[in-house]
């Protein structure tokens, strides 16, 4: 039985021969959450992914989204789901609208539901200006738009996303990431899983995040934990003597450590937001040159490179 | 969802899958192909002997017509049928249609039935061809048409079973469709070829059934069993013409094709 979250996970096992891809997989994904899915190429995402939509059977374990067994009945379970599954294709002689009409028509919408929801997506995805051309002529972006457009219909409320920025370009990247934005930020009821390699997409984009090598979990936390459980890194510039400013930035509260990098002073700061707020006016009141201060922007990288070293 | 109603929820996925099947069909240039293929045999058939000045009855010109369905037939089914599954996992749009709330069955059915409409309604569009030469030239109709067609119906079941089991069997259509077309138009020939040479009675293979659609314009549905006869001299086995027989053994390729390419494509994973 499930236990209230929209996607559980429990004991799941996939073993190809000898090789085990899953080994005793548990997590639950926290309703409207926006969860990323790391791991290593091989670590078992996208295996993971394919259980859960139904693409593969596991060899042991149950995965359930609603409260829906997949193995026992996917179709119910998967009524409500919206997935974008590696890089799917589409029938080349439709066009984006009869794509979603024909997706519609499986889901069971009605016609004007299809058609309403078939513009507002396409507007969302920015697809609206090739609504009636062949997806047979597309760009691989605008393929991916409507891979993320088909999974919106019908308001699902889970969805899961396998590595939906893979192989785009970076101007498709990027207007992926601002579409997956505006999905995060909209007015859905959404719970969204996403297997990415792009750990600064994940840092955008995602509240949680759920780390897996060798099939198997190592952690499944916030964002905000993950990145900052050993300390928030913060990178400093100044203008005058860096000995005297590590000085005296040794004796501010909550420094665990200070450390130079080249022309850069590092600090360690344990605590949250507030602590770097006051960090900020207690460096100004220093008065010892400061002109540059900022969080490293790497922080989830060496999270995650620590973290996956320490499994290997 | 009742049991019932998830049953019928079921055939509704396959009427949708199936109609988007005929959407790729018609518009796909395989369709034109498979037009002019048609009309060429049909064409053919038709001008030659104008052109060589015979005279038939319309029952020998309608065998000259019904001779090559088979031929036809194979065609259509190793360019649709045999891509009917394999196309779903060769180009990729299986993780969008597999990953919604539809059972693997509906899918099949609905290709399944797309597949073989397509392949019926060539031959109706064949046969009404032929019977419109055939009228034109005797002014008079060959009275087991329909016999000829149900049993060129009969040899397009089974031989689309035969095509979507190669296509859940193989990665690529292109190999489905190649294996499809030697095996109904190659191996199963050696096979009915050389058991017949041997005098032995091979009722089960496929061939069977096809050799019935010319057949049933002379034979109607008399029984003529099996047995040396004289042809040019040269003394040859006949396997002999048994309608409910054939019947029988187009239902039996099909239903087990069929079987076997579901089987097959419920344990595929991608």
């Amino acid at each position: 039985m499930s236990d209230g979250y929209p996607i559980e996970i429990r004991g799941l096992r996939k073993a190809y021969g000898s090789f085990v891809a899953v080994d005793d997989l548990n997590l639950n994904i926290e309703k409207n959450s926006f969860t990323g899915f790391l791991g290593p190429n091989g670590a078992g995402k996208s295996t993971t992914l394919k259980i859960l939509t139904n693409l593969t059977k596991a060899t042991g374990g149950d995965v359930f989204i609603n409260g829906v067994d997949v193995n026992a009945n996917p179709k119910e379970a998967l009524r409500g789901t919206g997935t974008v599954v590696e890089t799917p294709e589409f029938y080349t002689y439709l066009t984006p609208a009869e794509t979603f009409r024909y997706i519609g028509e499986i889901i069971g919408m009605s016609p004007e539901s299809i058609k309403t929801q078939t513009d507002e997506i396409l507007e969302e995805v920015k697809m609206t200006e090739w609504k009636d051309n062949r997806i047979g002529t597309f760009s691989k972006g605008m393929k991916q738009r409507i891979a993320i457009g088909q999974a919106l219909l019908d308001n699902p409320s889970v969805i899961i996303l396998d590595e939906p920025t893979s192989g785009l370009d970076p101007r498709g990247t990027a207007e992926m990431r601002q579409i997956l934005k505006g999905i995060r930020n909209g007015k859905r009821d959404l719970t969204v899983l996403m297997s990415s390699h792009m750990l600064y997409e994940v840092s955008d984009l995602c509240d949680r995040v759920a780390m897996i090598n060798h099939g198997k979990l190592l952690l499944h936390d916030s964002l905000e934990k993950v990145m900052f459980s050993s300390g928030r890194k913060i990178v400093l510039r100044t203008v005058g003597s860096i000995e005297e400013a590590i000085s005296k930035l040794k004796g501010l509260k909550n420094i665990s450590d200070v450390s130079i990098q080249g022309k850069e002073i590092i600090l360690n700061l344990d605590g949250g937001r507030e602590d770097q707020a006051q960090l900020m006016k207690d460096v100004v009141s220093l008065d010892i040159g400061i002109y540059s201060l900022a969080q490293s922007g790497n922080t989830l990288e060496d999270r995650y490179l620590d973290i996956i070293k320490e499994s290997r | 969802m009742t049991m019932s109603g998830d049953f019928s929820d079921d055939l509704r996925q396959a009427y949708v899958v199936a109609k988007n099947e005929f959407v790729k069909y018609l518009r796909g240039k395989k369709i034109i192909l498979v037009g002019l293929i048609l009309l060429l045999v049909w064409g053919l058939i038709t001008a030659l002997p104008v052109l060589f000045n015979e005279s038939m009855t319309a029952d020998e010109h309608f065998y000259g017509y019904s001779q090559f369905a088979y031929m036809l037939v194979v065609i259509i089914v190793a360019m649709f049928a045999s891509g009917a599954i394999s196309s779903e996992y060769e180009e990729r749009t299986a993780l969008v249609i597999f990953t919604r709330p539809i059972k693997k069955w509906p899918i099949f059915l609905g290709k399944m039935f797309a597949a073989l409409m397509l392949g019926i309604a060539a031959m109706v569009f064949y046969y009404l061809l032929s019977i419109l030469a055939i009228f034109a030239y005797t002014q008079a109709l060959p009275p087991n048409i329909l016999l000829s067609l149900a049993f060129a119906m009969l040899y397009i079941f089974a031989a689309t079973g035969v095509a979507m089991m190669f296509s859940s069997l193989v990665k690529k259509s292109g190999t489905s469709a190649i294996l499809t077309f030697f095996f109904l138009f190659l191996i199963t020939g050696i096979i009915y070829g050389t058991l017949s040479a041997f005098e032995i009675e091979a009722w089960y293979i496929i061939d069977y059934v096809y050799g019935h659609i010319p057949n049933a314009v002379i034979n109607g549905t008399n029984v003529i069993d099996p047995g040396v006869v004289m042809m040019m001299g040269i003394p040859y086995f006949d396997q002999g013409y048994d309608p409910l027989k054939a019947t029988g053994v187009a239902v039996v390729w099909g239903v087990v094709t069929l079987a076997i390419s579901y089987l097959l494509m419920r344990r595929r994973e991608i």
